[in-house]
């Protein structure tokens, strides 16, 4: 088989996860397949090292987080001014970090399908502000520890802990009207 | 998840987040990046990032680097002085500098403090205000258009 046949197979084992990534850290289908594009442009740069390594998806993840959290802080961080002015109180925000209760999952979505089900859960991961889906993906999806975020955002323990805590219970008040207000509360 | 985390609302968000699959990626992702590494492989050495240069023009390309480096270390006044001496139309071009950043210099000075002050204010005010108005222009016109259609198609 040929390097470039080689490399299209390595890709189309590996586009999901990288475009996943992205797209849950961007919530921007577009944007994300611009990063999944780079990711796998680099990929290719070393692909004669990855190719042979087992821990490639591991790379290719790590390298989609950097250049989603780039992306994120440079560039739309310059257009903050342009779109999000109204931050206070913005969906998502628990003033006063009320306390939200999540039954099982298998209470949770009992009378919808998977399919319905997944809808739902990324359509309101989407719906997240920034500043909590971010931390929130990290910890969730990529196992990182708080201080790991922590240290990856540039943001206090302390606020990486309240945004994720607020992106669950957006994540829960986003579902409440899907799944039944009285597993929810 | 860290797994000695007691907190169940954790436990039970991980779940659900951790038993969603991954999504499928645009059908377009995979022809673009191959077409995009064709296009990239075809540029000519000098356009490809250094590691892909052929190695006797690294080394070419390292040798000329360090007599730049060296150039550069030998002082350029000292270098230019040394040419102004075997030339009269280089001497020339020396004082003609010379006397050139000396009027700059001294119309700089003459210029009393509160009306440097005054202009460095108002290109200030120009630029927040410049930023102010695209940035009002951009909310009413575009973003609101562009909110309308993902709650559309949402």
């Amino acid at each position: 088989m040929s390097p470039q046949a080689d490399f299209a197979t390595f890709m189309l084992n590996y586009q999901d996860m990288v475009f996943t990534c992205a797209a849950r850290l961007l919530a921007d289908d577009a944007e994300a397949e611009d990063i999944a594009q780079e990711v796998f442009l680099r990929a290719h740069d070393h692909f004669r090292m990855l190719s042979a390594s087992p821990t490639a998806g591991g790379w290719l993840k790590t390298v989609t987080t950097r250049l989603c959290l780039n992306h994120l802080q440079r560039y739309r961080g310059r257009w903050k001014l342009f779109s999000e002015l109204r931050q206070p109180g913005a969906e998502g925000d628990a003033p006063g970090g009320a306390a939200v209760e999540f039954p099982s999952p298998d209470v949770f979505f009992a009378a919808m399908d998977a399919a319905d089900r997944r809808e739902a859960l990324e359509r309101a991961l989407t719906r997240l502000p920034d500043r909590q889906r971010v931390p929130l993906v990290l910890f969730h999806f990529e196992d990182m520890s708080y201080e790991e975020i922590s240290v990856k955002l540039g943001h206090s323990l302390a606020k990486v802990k309240t945004d994720i805590f607020r992106a669950r219970a957006g994540l829960a008040r986003a579902l409440a009207p899907i799944s039944g207000e009285s597993n929810l509360t | 998840m860290p797994p000695s985390e007691p907190d169940p609302a954790e436990r039970h968000i991980h779940a659900l987040l951790r038993a969603l699959p991954d999504r499928a990626a645009p059908r377009a992702l995979a022809p673009m990046v191959l077409a995009e590494i064709r296009r990239l492989d075809a540029r000519p050495w000098w356009r490809r990032p250094y590691s892909f240069w052929p190695p006797a023009l690294r080394g070419v390309f390292l040798l000329l680097c360090a007599a730049a480096v060296g150039a550069l270390a030998a002082g350029p006044t000292r270098l230019f002085g040394a040419l102004a001496r075997h030339s009269e139309s280089l001497a020339s071009l020396q004082s003609l500098g010379a006397s050139l950043g000396g009027s700059v210099r001294d119309v700089f000075h003459a210029i009393p403090a509160p009306w440097l002050y005054g202009a460095i204010g108002t290109v200030a005010a120009c630029y927040a205000a410049l930023a102010a108005v695209t940035a009002l222009v951009y909310r009413m016109f575009f973003h609101s258009k562009l909110r309308l259609s993902r709650r559309l198609s949402a």
